[in-house]
């Protein structure tokens, strides 16, 4: 990265970037105090870990155990020096607000080893990490309706905790894997002359297959056990843990888009004369896609169960009453997420997606063409866009087009790649600031 | 527990950045092991449609081994694959690698034919079709003795000698030729050059169901076929070079470019390539707008058809109309016409180098693009550095020449001149593509870079080759020749640059423990 633009990063992450709205950037005002906070808790519950597994039976279980666990600790405190987990001045105190409701609400539950923490990945996620972390992905707050519905998922979350699924789940499947059964089968498979890939394929399968038994059980607990946290926490609201679930569904959708006028009007007034050529797209009619192109269907591989038959459990099992509709303020969480959809950009500029940070700076840039955060954001990009192409490394900040994008991502990557460098050059000297 | 088990368990309870989601990695379209893969083309063979990747599966019984392809589409997403089980003869120095030889797409089927290790050399392909709507594949076939034959138990139920295919040659995208050959008491699998030696006595044209369609037979006792021939064709014509010393010809040699009808075999013009004033050697045939353009290296005329490669004078471009059968123009550029731009021999020597000229291009206003690449042939080694642009008017008068610059490459106790060089891929020059109407884009590397996963490249190779590779990129366009250099070496490892949609270019990284690809846009 060039000293211009590692400058930048820090300038995104460690000042305020001061906006009429007041809302500031990727605020990880104290994060120095954050990370070591999170490093000391983090490194205490690793130790009771490695306490726990120094006491199982099984040498060879034991052992492994304690590499998955060393790795998993090198990987969060790798992360956590990364920045991938944060402090933001104002989505953290949010998040922090539902957890001590939650706890407030749940006195006789112990979640003094939990720890909530905002994360940069670009799914629309949250999950426990095991020992103790809980982490909810930034796009998350952006997609959920409001703060009912994190509230659940994050009871949800801390539930998987309180179950210690996370442990149990990777003894489960390492106990399963050193088993005599387990040997015996792959004893058996050196023997055979033929087809061997093919058995051994099959004996993986059953393996996955197994996990993810396992895992719905897990999840079906803990969405039960995450059900009463969140029950005892918003008792008049109860209908919002079947509402976060089904949300979740469609937040994969795009919700806004680029259309030709749209680049029309952004470069309306400048220099460049758009070219409708630019955004023509890959014809896939060409293609006929195998549905299932994997070794074995991925989507089964799935750790959560289908939303429908989750939803359908929680509204059997605690029997949900959906006439109870009450009425709450939402105007604080859509204020916030509001302002969040611009750390996103920033965040995707900070994981080095400037193809997804630009697309999604366009898409707010068509309704607030003067706004100086998205026009900083569109010369960053792009110069970063520039740069990448000129050293022919663009596919690693921008996505090919593919027949699983929308129409209008689509467009958008092809206009990215047919800008000849001269236009490019002339859309960047459009926002240099 | 195995590695493999402990990484899918980290997948489950692990998240990372994953950042590179854009790049496709081998391995991962596939747990079996990479063995070869190819182009495919658009209907036309005009751009590039996919790729098709061919992997290698368990080994089902002593005499059949399962294999497995993957179709990616041209922007690397992945479209279909299926296994299927190949027969191979198994015997002590027999591996069952398969090259894919041929690969055809035709609508919405796709052909490709597989050779074992180049067992029985040239054109003796084992066919199989894909659905590509459905990526079913059928049974192995081969034709012999004009006869189709297909059987799951072919190899099992055939010796070897009756197992022998008909020897074809893909012609564009609408079938095969086959050479018919007059064998001097010679069995015709003795071995391919007593094949190759024997007199041409005709050819037929088969389709792609490797059903004959036409065929042309010559009089031996009147005209005597060379064994050397070339072919080339497109959708609507088939050419092919001959050349006779048959007494009709008084004991001359005589030499015509034939066009066809390629759906007929119908004669539709021949063309002489001598005359009296020079004595020419072909550089450069193509058909355009159903035009033919032949562009030849001239020398002064010798009657025995002689020349002395270090007396090359120009160049000569001939066009004819096709459907009209009519000769259109014939225009010449000699070295000396090069003379304003650089200081030049009349023999064309610039700076103690030699250009051989490897690419034309004719522009919608008639100019003709052409690059080339310097030589130079010693007592005992050879030279080749720097490429080479001409932009010459519709009058074939140069409008410009340019001078780039590469590493040179030297092949010691190796002496060889153009054709040759170009024959055996010699040059660092690897291919050109038209971007879109009067745009064109060229790739040249070192010579060694131009392998890849389309050549299946080992990972442990890219550690012998040298540091500094660079891929070349000239792009004509807004009417001038822009040049740019990518380094080929990285913190991974080496990358291998390789064809792609019109316009792109995919780039191949291989580490020792990766090998990726990822489709690059031409930066200009």
């Amino acid at each position: 990265m060039c000293k211009k633009c590692s400058f930048l990063v820090a300038f995104l992450l460690f000042f305020k970037f001061n906006y009429s709205q007041e809302h500031v950037l990727l605020d990880t005002i104290n994060n120095e105090v954050f990370k070591n906070e999170i490093e000391q808790f983090y490194l205490v519950q690793s130790k009771k870990t490695e306490a726990i597994i120094s006491q199982l039976e099984n040498y060879k279980v034991k052992e492994e155990m304690k590499e998955i666990f060393a790795n998993k600790k090198a990987n969060f405190l790798q992360d956590l020096k990364n920045r991938k987990y944060l402090y933001h001045k104002e989505i953290s105190p949010v998040i922090e607000k539902i957890f001590d409701d939650i706890k407030a609400k749940n006195p006789n539950e112990n979640f003094n080893e939990i720890k909530i923490i905002l994360a940069l990945g670009e799914e629309i996620n949250a999950y426990n990490y095991g020992e103790g972390i809980v982490a909810i992905n930034l796009p998350l707050i952006i997609n959920v309706n409001d703060e009912l519905e994190l509230s659940f998922i994050i009871c949800h979350e801390i539930a998987h905790q309180k179950l210690n699924h996370v442990f149990s789940s990777i003894q489960s499947q390492s106990q399963k894997g050193n088993s005599s059964e387990m040997i015996e089968k792959a004893k058996e498979l050196k023997k055979v002359k033929y087809n061997r890939s093919g058995l051994a394929k099959n004996e993986v399968k059953n393996f996955v297959y197994g996990a993810r038994r396992f895992s719905r059980e897990k999840e079906q607990q803990a969405d039960s056990l995450g059900f009463v946290y969140f029950r005892n926490t918003n008792p008049k609201f109860v209908l919002k843990s079947v509402e976060a679930l089904a949300n979740l569904k469609y937040v994969d959708k795009d919700k806004d888009s680029l259309t030709s006028k749209d680049y029309h009007e952004i470069f309306e007034n400048s220099k460049v004369v758009f070219q409708e050529e630019w955004i023509e797209t890959e014809d896939f009619q060409d293609y006929y896609y195998q549905t299932n192109t994997g070794i074995w269907n991925i989507d089964s591989l799935r750790t959560h169960p289908d939303i429908d038959l989750r939803v359908k459990y929680l509204k059997n099992t605690f029997k949900i009453d959906e006439s109870q509709i009450y009425e709450f303020n939402k105007l604080n969480y859509i204020s916030l997420k509001s302002k969040s959809k611009y750390d996103e950009i920033v965040m995707l500029f900070y994981l080095k997606e400037y193809g997804k940070s630009l697309y999604k700076t366009m898409i707010l840039l068509k309704d607030d063409k003067e706004n100086p955060i998205l026009k900083k954001m569109m010369y960053d990009n792009l110069f970063m866009i520039s740069e990448y192409k000129s050293q022919y490394k663009l596919n690693q900040c921008l996505e090919t087009e593919s027949p699983y994008n929308s129409k209008s991502y689509n467009a958008f990557l092809s206009f990215i790649r047919n800008l000849r460098k001269a236009t490019l050059s002339q859309i960047i000297s459009i926002y240099e600031y | 527990m195995s590695i493999k088990i402990k990484k899918i368990i980290l997948f489950f309870f692990l998240t990372s950045f994953g950042l590179q989601a854009q790049i496709q990695k081998i391995s991962d379209l596939s747990n079996n092991q990479f063995l070869d893969s190819k182009i495919i083309y658009d209907n036309n063979g005009e751009d590039v449609w996919g790729y098709f990747l061919l992997y290698k599966g368990d080994k089902k019984s002593k005499s059949i081994q399962e294999y497995q392809f993957v179709i990616l589409d041209k922007n690397l997403n992945k479209v279909g694959s299926n296994k299927f089980q190949q027969e191979f003869s198994n015997h002590w120095f027999t591996e069952a690698f398969p090259n894919i030889d041929y690969l055809n797409k035709n609508e919405n089927e796709l052909i490709f034919g597989i050779d074992f290790d180049n067992r029985y050399d040239f054109g003796s392909f084992l066919f199989r079709k894909i659905d590509l709507k459905t990526f079913e594949i059928s049974s192995a076939y081969f034709s012999r003795n004009e006869q189709l034959i297909q059987d799951n138990g072919l190899i099992q139920n055939f010796d070897e000698k009756k197992l022998l295919p008909d020897f074809f040659v893909p012609v564009a995208n609408k079938g095969f030729i086959k050479y018919e050959r007059e064998y001097k008491g010679k069995n015709e699998f003795s071995s391919l050059s007593e094949f190759r030696k024997a007199d041409f006595k005709g050819y037929s044209f088969y389709d792609l169901n490797l059903k004959k369609k036409w065929e042309v037979k010559y009089k031996l006792t009147e005209d005597s076929g060379e064994n050397c021939y070339s072919e080339f064709a497109n959708d609507k014509y088939f050419v092919v070079r001959k050349n006779f010393y048959g007494k009709v010809y008084k004991g001359k040699n005589k030499y015509f470019y034939e066009v066809k009808d390629i759906s007929t075999g119908q004669d539709i013009i021949s063309i002489p390539i001598e005359d009296f004033k020079y004595t020419y050697v072909n550089n450069k045939v193509f058909i355009q707008d159903n035009k033919i353009y032949i562009f030849d290296r001239i020398y002064e005329f010798d009657k025995k058809n002689e020349i002395y490669q270090k007396k090359c004078l120009g160049i000569s471009k001939r066009v004819y109309d096709i459907d009209k059968k009519t000769f259109l123009e014939q225009k010449f550029m000699f070295w000396t016409d090069l003379a304003k731009f650089h200081k030049i021999s009349k023999y064309g020597e610039i700076k103690g180098i030699f250009i051989h000229l490897l690419d034309f291009k004719i522009t919608s206003e008639g100019k003709t693009m052409i690059v080339g690449e310097g030589y130079f042939t010693g007592q005992q080694s050879t030279i080749i550095k720097n490429l080479y642009t001409f932009e010459l008017d519709s009058e074939f008068k140069v409008e410009s020449f340019g001078e780039i610059e590469t590493q040179k490459t030297t092949y010691s106790d190796y002496v060889a001149y153009g054709d040759k060089l170009e024959a055996n891929n010699l040059f660092d020059f690897m291919y050109s593509q038209k971007i879109r109407s009067d745009e064109f884009v060229y790739f040249y590397s070192d010579n060694e870079v131009k392998r890849g996963f389309l050549d299946s490249v080992l990972p442990e190779l890219s550690e012998l080759l040298p540091d500094n590779w660079v891929l070349g990129i000239v792009v004509y366009s807004d009417g001038e020749f822009k040049h740019q250099k990518i380094k080929l070496k990285t913190n991974k490892g080496k990358i291998y640059p390789l064809k792609a949609k019109k316009g792109f270019i995919i780039l191949q990284e291989v580490s020792k423990t990766d090998n990726e690809i990822r489709l690059e846009k031409i930066d200009y």
